[in-house]
């Protein structure tokens, strides 16, 4: 006879069918689940991509906003191949450039006095379109600022040459060598 | 010996079928295992519906764990056990609702139970299935699955006095419901 343990330990009965439908379902189930969270996370990483995209387009925009650069010309700012005892120098002088283009007063005097505080007497150095020094004289500020648009318009040269371009427009001399000194002082008594 | 190693051939095909996803393996494989597992189920569950949520989560947990056998010991066992285990995990999840506990540590005197030997299966299962879920996973652990009170309280959390205990409270049990009915039946 078998004992108690035998009997239970051996026992089988045939489950119902169902149970295998769901065990199948479940099983390939499971690998279909695998497969969906991977895209729903590269979903969620595209999603973050593009929204941090935009926060830091917003972030960007607001910041230049409300702190434009002043001076694009700056050659604190656009000059990284000098050194920082050239760049304190090209600083000055973009500080007596402006202030010579700014001032209302004799170019000539205001010339003087700024480069006097300048490192070279004769010369400016300011920063050129690839962040490079250039040398210019004093004199040619008002020219280079003549040809920035977004500057305000310096009339000084403007005056000049618009007066020039009258003189020679309207004086019957015909200008050569001989009667261009002719030309230039009835512009001088013209200007004054 | 020859067709014991036959038989261990198809098994590990018939493994690495359901590892590949063969539906064909997977079915076999089911179909070799369903009914004995099912005997475990209903030993356990303490009615055919929980006995069929066991199996199905047990099977589940085969095939989604075939990597993991190593060939140590026969591959029935394997089996086996992780529906053992299915069926404890679900004791523990509505163990608060069975009341065991310390508090049942006192040792009963262990009744003789021969009379239960007489009884066919089925019947067997019936006056188990009487048994409060405690005893009955206890009953079944010790006696049917052949594990020690020192494996039975590490697998409930349970200390060894209170498996002894409960499992002798479960054959005092026992013994009720078979004089009761050994009683009818002689009236």
């Amino acid at each position: 006879m078998k004992t108690v343990k035998e009997k239970l330990y051996n026992y089988e009965q045939q489950p119902p069918d169902k149970i295998w439908v769901t065990v199948r379902n479940r099983i390939s189930g499971a690998k279909t689940i695998e497969f969906k969270p991977r895209r729903k996370r590269i979903r969620i990483i595209a999603l973050s991509s593009a929204a941090a995209a935009i926060i830091a387009l917003v972030i960007i925009s607001t910041v230049f906003k409300t702190n434009p650069i002043k001076n694009p010309l700056n050659p604190a700012q656009t000059t990284k191949i000098l050194s920082p005892r050239q760049k304190e120098i090209m600083v000055k002088n973009y500080q007596a450039l402006e202030s010579i283009i700014k001032a209302p007063e004799n170019k000539k005097l205001v010339t003087s006095r700024e480069v006097s505080h300048s490192e070279d007497l004769k010369y400016i150095t300011i920063s050129g379109p690839e962040g490079e020094p250039v040398k210019i004289s004093p004199k040619v500020a008002t020219l280079i600022i003549s040809a920035d648009g977004e500057n305000p318009p310096k009339p000084v040269w403007n005056q000049k040459i618009n007066k020039w371009q009258h003189i020679m427009l309207t004086n019957n001399i015909t200008p050569t060598s001989g009667n261009l000194i002719d030309i230039i002082q009835k512009a001088s008594n013209t200007i004054e | 010996m020859n067709d014991q190693s036959n038989h261990t051939v198809s098994e590990n095909d018939l493994i690495t079928g359901c590892i590949e996803g063969n539906p064909k393996s997977q079915r076999e494989l089911y179909d070799r295992f369903a009914s004995k597992m099912y005997g475990v189920c209903l030993r356990y569950a303490g009615n055919t519906n929980d006995a069929n949520d066991l199996l199905q989560e047990g099977f589940v947990k085969v095939f989604n764990n075939l990597e993991k056998f190593r060939g140590e010991g026969s591959f029935e066992g394997w089996v086996r056990r992780i529906f053992i285990n299915t069926c404890i995990e679900q004791f523990r999840k509505k163990a608060k609702s069975y009341n065991i506990g310390e508090a049942h540590e006192n040792i009963v005197e262990d009744p003789g139970l021969d009379a239960l030997d007489t009884l066919a299966v089925k019947d067997l299962l019936k006056i188990i299935n009487q048994l409060s879920p405690g005893y009955k996973t206890i009953f079944n652990l010790y006696v049917v699955e052949g594990y020690s009170h020192k494996e039975i309280a590490e697998m409930l959390n349970i200390s060894e006095g209170t498996s002894k205990s409960q499992l002798a409270r479960a054959k005092g049990v026992l013994k009720n419901i078979l004089e009761t009915k050994f009683k009818n039946i002689n009236k």
